[in-house]
């Protein structure tokens, strides 16, 4: 038996350590354990502030996710307060969240996984001709000369050869799980830079309505952003036009980039359709409404939940019921009052960190004893058992495929039968991968019907963006909970609030990754990413690309997922350094 | 293990234009202030310094600061770690993984010892080694190690720079800034949540140009980029000037551009260059967009109001403490007379208080607001005129003896010492043509040092003729 740790888990966000127990004989992972590293306490400060400011600091959960936790936070206030916004608002938002999903994916494929498959030095030695042959059998994306390959592989020569390699110094290149030609990894290496300029881009429809990205503007009871096509100071007639370039933008990477490139690097890594299959139950909160409008059953991505990978059955959630989703800290570094086996709803969630793990440096988690940061949300179905559920891209287009939704249902039957895949591929490593670019092209699809109900309004008359009714305390009841929740690019999300005295009583956020990352809970059940790797085998265990694979796959933000909380008056340590 | 190549193998190897290149050069050098007569200094350095080695650690962090590091359009990150620095560590874009990772840390540490660049992004927690490790080590640790060996060190963000999120009450994990555990080391803080991202690629060239920092504040953030308030420059400024405020989201006047203070806008306290390069390429920036400043970029935001409440009263008219006749004397140091007259005083801009005072006492740590205005005699009017700030400074328990030092306001906000025997010294803190009521608006901010102020305003005229209040308004600072 040998002891895999990867400690840091680069190409994320946050603080991400993985062990995984070897089977030495055949090179077999029989129990993976996934822990995050690093704590804040942003639940904690959040208790005694104004509710309307909550956004701000919810939203520096995570800079990457940049505008998910402030729109959960908003929502969750406005569901406690029964705070309805107009409809402008919840188009604007409708963008905003758009516009970080397919910048968000976009970046993920590129940024953060495509190293996995993509081998940079390999590059190297393609053929920039048959490079720009390739990429012209591929799509009608207008930078794919011969030309423009050349000089693309001119530049990485150069650096390459100042043995100043930066971030591609000693990723695992050459290793045989690379399977892309050279030219393959050429194209793959030029979009990857392509999508850093792309991304600059795109990250400018944030600015426009919320002031910057990261960490655009928020607002309990609309958008900040006020409307006035004559005005030189408001969302005006020229600025709704830059925000029509910039989906246009977004929509011409999506469809002939970012699309193509998924399906020709997947046709070299079939195998993985059966790597990194995981729990097999999905869980989904819905979002998307379809009209533009907050009607959940207007969503594009219904509720609900999939168990044991059957599509047949999708069982209704609700994130009210006390007995329905709680959060296990049996192996976690945190204490309940009820005792640690005990699980607890959000509006009752507590957060009372208690490190007990190994004093640092340490070379190895106590996975029996507690090991993370991160808790374990489990869903309890109508059957009263507790299930370790998968959320995220795949989660979405399972429940979409499942209810017959039908670009999801053309979308995916497409894609398997372009790389003659079964169904099954979906359960795996290359299936959320591969989820992830189809739901992107989905939203995408989604963004000028937004868009066009924006500008129906505006020129309807409606230019208000901002409901002032609910918004002094004054006017709140003494006491009042709620749950802001919506589908973040990582997967389902939400925010709890219970508000007395017009101020923050409790906070809890579920976020993505804890439901993905955490650890195992109180009846030893693993969590998403612990049960994916199990049963994974290592070729080179001393470069475990595969664990790198299926991790990224899930789009790992580790910030998000570690709650926080109350300090018992540890002594504060000085130090100084130099 | 490295060759040397320099950036100019790589601008030559990238065929970027020449043009573009002096272009990129001639932007920083204006974003750092810096004379024309630099630009050649600038490129000379980034075409013939090798890159320059940067480790990019991220403790207690949301990785936002990356992002907006990403963002950066002069220049971009691809031209950045193409052509001028070798980003040799950064966890989120690094291919390397675990221990590889880690060795390449190590490696980069060692060949690069007292040369490289340490970039922190996020708070450390000295409250328990296990609130944050990477690779089973407490990131404590780390810091110290990488802080000790490098040539400088860069906290980009809010938290690295003054604590941040993290350190917001009741600060939960013990976080701390930076600069709370760096002493004797080249620190530069970028304050910002996140930064604008020029501002970190602005002063990564200036090191590679200078080997220093660029000029900071006693704040350490760079003078050229937090020397003004987003007040200053903002394009709602007229309004706020005009007394047309915002009443509510989306209103009127939110829609004609009226000024966002009743609204909770942070601007008047908040240093930073948003409202000057802005964001996202100039796309747009928060206040701009509709929504007030959080005033992301000071220290201790978080806690210091809420972000929806107005400062002060800025919708009531502001009532300044009548200073007096005016002082007037020419530039032969005859007194004239004058019917000139003066009022202003000191504020705490502290939630709920809004009184302006000709005396106070206050601690250090307090946020103030230093406004006047002149009444200007007739003849004066419509005359070019250099406005003037300097105050009397006295340190606390100094001998009665001890004469007082002289203190002035430049056009930037910079306090220069001053010598009071000659006028001529006396450099202008803004320029203007006088109107019949002249509004000055001296400082806002904290102070910097305890003791006792007396401050003085007024204009110079072209002849030479100096117009002060005769009463100064008087502060006394204690710790």
């Amino acid at each position: 038996m040998t002891r895999l740790v990867v400690d840091p888990i680069t190409r994320i966000e946050g603080h991400l350590r993985i062990e995984a127990q070897m089977d030495d004989a055949n090179k077999t992972i029989t129990a993976a354990y996934s822990s995050g590293t690093m704590v804040r306490g942003i639940e904690v400060i959040l208790r005694g502030r104004d509710p309307r400011d909550a956004w701000a600091f919810a939203q520096r959960i995570c800079g990457v996710c940049t505008v998910v936790h402030g729109l959960a936070s908003v929502r969750a206030v406005e569901d406690a307060l029964k705070y309805k916004i107009p409809p402008n608002a919840q188009l604007i938002r409708n963008l905003m969240i758009g516009a970080q999903y397919i910048h968000d994916h976009v970046m993920h494929f590129y940024h953060l996984h495509a190293l996995d498959w993509v081998d940079v030095v390999s590059a190297l030695s393609a053929d920039p001709k048959a490079t720009s042959e390739l990429a012209q059998s591929l799509s009608s994306y207008p930078k794919s000369s011969p030309g423009y390959f050349a000089d693309m592989q001119k530049k990485l020569k150069t650096f390459v050869e100042s043995g100043q390699l930066g971030i591609f110094a000693q990723g695992y290149w050459g290793h045989p799980a690379y399977k892309l030609p050279p030219e393959a990894n050429l194209m793959a290496v030029s979009h990857y830079l392509e999508a850093l300029t792309w991304q600059r881009e795109v990250a400018k429809l944030h600015a426009i309505f919320g002031g910057k990205n990261p960490h655009p503007n928020f607002l309990v009871g609309g958008v900040p952003c006020a409307i006035d096509l004559n005005s030189d100071s408001a969302l005006n007639a020229k600025r709704l036009a830059q925000v029509q370039d910039i989906i246009g933008l977004m929509r011409d990477f999506v469809d002939q980039v970012y699309l193509p490139d998924t399906l020709a690097i997947a046709s070299f890594y079939k195998e993985w359709g059966s790597q990194g299959e995981g729990l097999g139950n999905f869980l989904t909160y819905g979002d998307f409404p379809t009209t533009g409008l907050d009607d959940p059953t207007t969503f594009l991505v219904p509720a609900g939940v999939i168990l044991n990978r059957d599509l047949s059955v999708t069982y209704p959630i609700d994130l009210n019921a006390p007995e329905q989703i709680q959060e296990y800290v049996t192996h976690s570094w945190y204490d309940y009052s009820s005792g640690k086996d005990q699980g607890l709803h959000p509006y009752q969630g507590e957060t009372q960190l208690n490190y007990t793990g190994p004093t640092p440096p340490y070379k190895q988690l106590e996975v029996e004893k507690e090991y993370s940061w991160l808790k374990s949300p489990r869903w309890i179905g109508p059957d009263g058992k507790m299930y370790a559920v998968e959320v995220g891209p795949l989660a979405r287009v399972l429940m979409m495929y499942a209810k017959g939704q039908p670009q999801a249902k053309e979308l995916v039957d497409s894609m398997l039968s372009k790389l003659n895949l079964p169904i099954s591929a979906l359960y795996s490593t290359l299936g959320r991968t591969a989820a992830r670019t189809l739901e992107t092209k989905m939203i995408a699809d989604l963004m000028p019907t937004w868009y066009d109900n924006l500008i129906a309004n505006i020129k309807a008359g409606d230019t208000i963006t901002f409901n002032e009714t609910l918004w002094d305390p004054s006017s709140w009841p003494q006491r009042a909970q709620g749950v802001g929740y919506m589908e973040a690019p990582r997967g389902g999300l939400a925010h709890w609030i219970v508000i007395e005295n017009g101020k923050i009583a409790n906070y809890q956020a579920v976020v993505p990754s804890t439901w993905n990352a955490g650890p195992r809970d109180a009846q030893g059940q693993a969590g998403a990413y612990e049960a994916a790797l199990q049963g994974q085998v290592i070729e080179k265990p001393e470069q475990p690309i595969e664990i790198l694979r299926t991790i990224h796959s899930f789009d790992p933000c580790i910030a998000c997922a570690v709650h926080l909380t109350d300090v018992k008056g540890e002594e504060v340590l000085k130090v100084k350094v130099c | 293990m490295y060759t040397n190549l320099t950036t100019d193998n790589y601008l030559w190897n990238k065929r970027i234009s020449r043009r573009h290149f002096i272009k990129f050069c001639t932007t920083i050098a204006s974003l750092l202030a810096l004379p024309p007569t630099m630009i050649p200094r600038i490129v000379h350095a980034l075409e013939t310094a090798p890159r320059l080695p940067v480790l990019w650690l991220s403790f207690q962090n949301c990785t936002g600061c990356s992002e907006s590091f990403l963002r950066a359009h002069t220049s971009s990150v691809e031209e950045l770690i193409f052509n001028q620095i070798s980003l040799d560590y950064h966890h989120n874009l690094q291919a390397a993984a675990g221990e590889t990772a880690e060795q390449i840390l190590a490696t980069a540490r060692e060949t690069h010892l007292g040369e490289y660049v340490l970039i922190v992004e996020g708070s450390l927690s000295l409250a328990h080694p296990g609130y944050s490790t990477t690779a089973g080590e407490s990131e404590v640790e780390i810091f110290q190690r990488f802080a000790q060996d490098a040539k400088a060190i860069i906290a980009v963000g809010t938290c690295a720079s003054f604590g941040g999120i993290p350190y917001a009450l009741p600060n939960p994990t013990g976080a701390v800034s930076l600069p709370e555990l760096v002493a004797n080391k080249p620190l530069i803080n970028v304050p910002g949540c996140p930064p604008i991202p020029v501002v970190i690629t602005s002063i990564l060239v200036h090191l590679i140009t200078f080997g220093v920092f660029p000029e900071m504040d006693t704040l350490k953030r760079p003078v050229s980029f937090y020397g003004e308030t987003v007040h200053k420059k903002c394009s709602r400024r007229q309004f706020f000037n005009d007394g047309l405020f915002a009443e509510t989201f989306g209103d009127n006047g939110a829609k004609q551009g009226w000024c966002l203070f009743k609204l909770g806008c942070k601007g008047t306290l908040t240093h930073n260059a948003c409202a000057t390069i802005k964001w996202n390429e100039s796309t747009s920036f928060p206040i701009e967009s509709g929504h007030g400043c959080l005033g992301c970029a000071e220290p201790n935001f978080w806690d210091n109001g809420r972000f929806y409440r107005a400062l002060t009263a800025a919708t009531e008219p502001v009532i300044l403490p009548y200073l007096g006749k005016a002082n007037a004397i020419n530039s032969t140091g005859q007194f004239l007379a004058t019917a000139t007259t003066f009022a202003g005083g000191i504020a705490l801009t502290n939630e709920g208080e809004t009184q302006f005072q000709p005396n106070l006492t206050l601690r250090l740590s307090r946020m103030v607001a230093i406004h006047g205005t002149i009444k200007v005699e007739p003849a004066h009017i419509g005359q070019a005129a250099d406005l003037v700030v300097f105050a009397a400074y006295r340190p606390l328990f100094a001998p009665a003896n001890l004469s007082p030092l002289y203190f002035l306001l430049d056009a930037k906000d910079n306090i220069l010492p001053w010598n009071r025997e000659n006028m001529i010294d006396l450099v202008p803190f803004r320029q203007t043509t006088l109107n019949a009521e002249q509004e000055v608006l001296m400082y806002e901010g904290q102070f910097i040092a305890t003791g006792s102020l007396e401050v003085y305003f007024g204009y110079r005229l072209s002849e030479g003729t100096v117009v002060t209040n005769s009463k100064a308004i008087k502060i006394m600072i204690t710790e």
